[in-house]
């Protein structure tokens, strides 16, 4: 359908438009990164809105009454906006506040203090000598870096071994994040050009390409930037 | 010379190019699967017939390109089976529209199900874990309408959900650790409820730490383990179709790597002579 | 009663008691405990919702205000605005869900993605700049991240043992100092708690406290 392809354009346009910082910081990325700024607030903003409605509103009319001390926290969160009164935007704040951490302190001792000791706490006499060395591993690792990770007391004799140990580890940790990391961010720039490799929006990619190079050449012989790409004051 | 290679544009433009080729002519380099997606796997196999499986969108648009195919994967394996499915996000906004939109790539009437009756999409819910832990207690007095606005009391499947203790299994697909975690602590910490999923790359190293210790039956990792769990389901989708490139993408970081330390090597050298 | 007073433990009042409620709840089986923290947990729910709205609207204000003072790049906070309240009512408005969900994705998802995928390209520039190898830390880093680069790239089965060794680092040694960050995270967690609870930490009040000093 020709809107279909229409939208399908336009948004590979903003979709180059965005890669092209890779080339230079110009109005261009400024304009798109405005764009989906504004749509991702406001679609928040709007299912926020709704979620006020069905999630305080709603109940209150049908009569929980302990909903009132919900909307009175909403209307509470727009004092931001009435000057002298902001202050009181930490009443609701507070109360988020409050459950978060009361939440995950309860249940965080067992998720994630004890499941996990006790799971680096396995035996290191066991039928093979690889499960026994990984085993091992797994304890110096766990111990070493939490050592590394106590800051009250000066790495000095053997807390400075133990803490050169919990380092090798955590740098271990740290490059298999990092492969990790960009894995993931390269599966998002394939999902983008996979869409812009195929029929209509490769003429976009060829247009974007021609232009740089348009603009590269125009630097080469005048020194100065082509039209395509003076950043607006 | 030297200076001209340090300019890290070459990178970009053989980093790119190496990304296009196999997705405008596909290579199919062999691929393995790892033992945390046939985890998974098998959690989900381990799902009794007529049980009520708690589907959760944890991302956002942002991660669409790493997480949507996990979702369409997990969500195609879970139609193939008789269960029922409940979904609803809590990470961000956008996450119930990832879901209606993987719910309408897959097509529940091609497995013969029905919405309302086999599966529904609540919809945004704020709060996070907070909302997570009331949910666990009382879904019905939180959540009244659904995605498309329709009231609860009208969808036949939310007869049979009424707190953690009616869900067999969750299956969070998440973009950050916060939302397995709220999970571990909220649902499996209480109500021993099961959890797997998957999470975008950068958190699943993260994630290997509550496999190990039991607390979550396997993990996917971002679009390498949605593609493996393609694989194993016989289910082939667009996360196999983007190996090749991730591949290649691989290849050239490690051999920026490589050039880095010999041109490391080489300027020691030079300034010792 | 002292306003500052007022500004400053009321707060924190709120805060520290709603805390000890959730607390109690999860090891105490007393029906009315429990009942109000269930309660507690669901009035959160449209106070969260109304922190987003709050945080959408202070952006919009900061967006009018450049367009206002006519600072620099103003007509793209001009922009910004049209495209805000165009999404805002295609959001709100019943019966066109398709349509709008069919332009936010090509429009800000794909931008969106475009905008985290670029960073795989400054992540590459960062391994060919500064991944030399100069020490014992320096190596195991730069090892461990090429190990699991090639064992996650289908190709590097091609290459004897590189699976098993991606498997082993990752479920070894990695996982170790994972789960000692996880254990961090836990305790930090805890302390935090703690402190906010004592009242020794002001963050939570916000920025508004360093002005009353105090």
């Amino acid at each position: 359908m020709v809107s279909e392809i229409i939208l399908s354009l336009i948004s590979s346009a903003f979709v180059v438009m965005i890669f092209s910082f890779l080339y230079k910081d110009s109005i261009w990325f400024h304009f798109v990164t405005h764009i989906y700024i504004a749509g991702a607030a406001a679609y928040g903003v709007a299912i926020c809105l709704k979620n006020i409605y069905y999630q305080g509103v709603v109940p209150f009319t049908q009569g929980s009454y302990w909903y009132l001390l919900a909307l009175i926290g909403c209307a509470l969160m727009f004092t931001r906006f009435v000057r002298g009164y902001e202050w009181l935007i930490r009443l609701p704040s507070a109360a988020l506040i409050g459950v978060g951490i009361g939440l995950n302190m309860a249940a965080g001792v067992q998720a994630q203090i004890i499941a996990q000791i006790t799971d680096t706490m396995k035996s290191i006499t066991t039928s093979t000598i690889a499960t026994s060395v990984n085993n091992l591993i797994i304890i110096a690792g766990v111990c070493s870096v939490t050592m590394f990770f106590f800051f009250s007391r000066e790495t000095k004799g053997a807390m400075g071994s133990i803490n050169r140990v919990g380092r090798c580890f955590l740098m271990v940790t740290l490059g298999s994040s990092f492969a990790y990391a960009l894995l993931g961010r390269t599966s998002l720039l394939i999902e983008r050009f996979k869409v812009l490799v195929v029929y209509p929006d490769y003429y976009i990619l060829i247009l974007a390409a021609a232009v740089i190079l348009y603009d590269a050449l125009i630097r080469r012989k005048r020194n100065s930037l082509s039209p395509f790409f003076e950043v607006s004051s | 010379m030297t200076e001209k290679l340090r300019d890290p544009r070459w990178l970009w433009i053989l980093f790119l190019i190496c990304i296009i080729i196999p997705l405008v002519r596909p290579i199919g380099l062999p691929m393995g699967v790892s033992g945390n997606t046939v985890k998974v796997y098998e959690a989900i196999k381990s799902v009794t017939s007529g049980s009520l499986v708690f589907l959760s969108p944890d991302y956002a648009l942002e991660n669409r390109g790493e997480l949507q195919a996990m979702l369409v994967a997990t969500l195609k394996c879970l139609l193939q089976k008789d269960v029922k499915i409940v979904s609803a996000g809590f990470y961000g906004t956008t996450s119930p529209m990832l879901m209606d939109e993987a719910m309408k790539k897959v097509g529940l009437e091609n497995y013969g199900k029905k919405y309302g009756e086999d599966f529904v999409n609540l919809g945004y819910l704020p709060g996070g874990e907070a909302t997570i832990a009331a949910l666990g207690v009382d879904v019905h007095s939180i959540v009244k309408v659904d995605f498309y606005n329709k009231p609860i009391s009208e969808i036949p499947l939310m007869d049979h959900f009424r707190s953690a203790e009616d869900i067999d299994l969750v299956i969070s697909i998440a973009a950050g650790n916060e939302y397995p975690d709220k999970w571990i602590r909220q649902w499996q910490v209480k109500y021993g409820t099961k959890i797997t999923g998957g999470a975008v790359a950068m958190i699943y190293p993260m994630m290997v730490s509550y496999v190990a210790s039991g607390q979550l039956k396997g993990y996917l990792d971002s679009s390498r383990g949605a593609a493996e769990f393609e694989l194993l389901t016989k289910n082939p989708g667009e996360a196999i179709i983007t190996m090749d490139a991730q591949s290649l993408g691989h290849i050239v970081a490690v051999v920026a790597i490589v050039i880095c330390n010999l041109s490391y090597v080489i300027s020691k050298k030079e300034g010792r002579a | 009663m002292n306003v500052a007073f007022v500004k400053r433990e009321v707060p924190l009042a709120i805060a520290t008691l709603l805390g000890l409620v959730m607390i109690a709840s999860f090891f105490l089986n007393i029906p009315p405990l429990n009942k109000l923290a269930v309660e507690s947990q669901k009035c959160i729910i449209p106070i969260a919702a109304a922190a987003g709205v709050v945080g959408g609207i202070t952006l919009l204000l900061n967006q009018m205000q450049i367009v206002q003072k006519r600072r620099r790049n103003w007509r793209l906070s001009v922009v910004f605005i049209a495209v805000f309240f165009f999404f805002l009512a295609t959001s709100l408005t019943p019966g066109i869900e398709t349509v709008h969900n069919t332009l936010y994705t090509a429009i800000v998802g794909r931008t969106t993605e475009a905008m985290w995928g670029i960073i795989a390209l400054f992540m590459v520039s960062i391994a060919y700049r500064a991944f030399k190898i100069k020490n014992l830390e320096t190596f195991l880093f730069t090892l461990s991240c090429v190990i699991v680069l090639l064992g996650n790239a289908p190709v590097g089965e091609v290459l004897p043992g590189s699976r098993d060794a991606t498997n082993w680092l990752m479920n070894i040694p990695s996982m170790a100092g994972m789960r000692a960050i996880v254990i961090g995270l836990g305790l930090g967690i805890i302390a935090y708690g703690i402190r906010v609870m004592l009242g020794h930490e002001r963050s939570v009040l916000g920025e508004a406290l360093k002005e009353e000093g105090p």
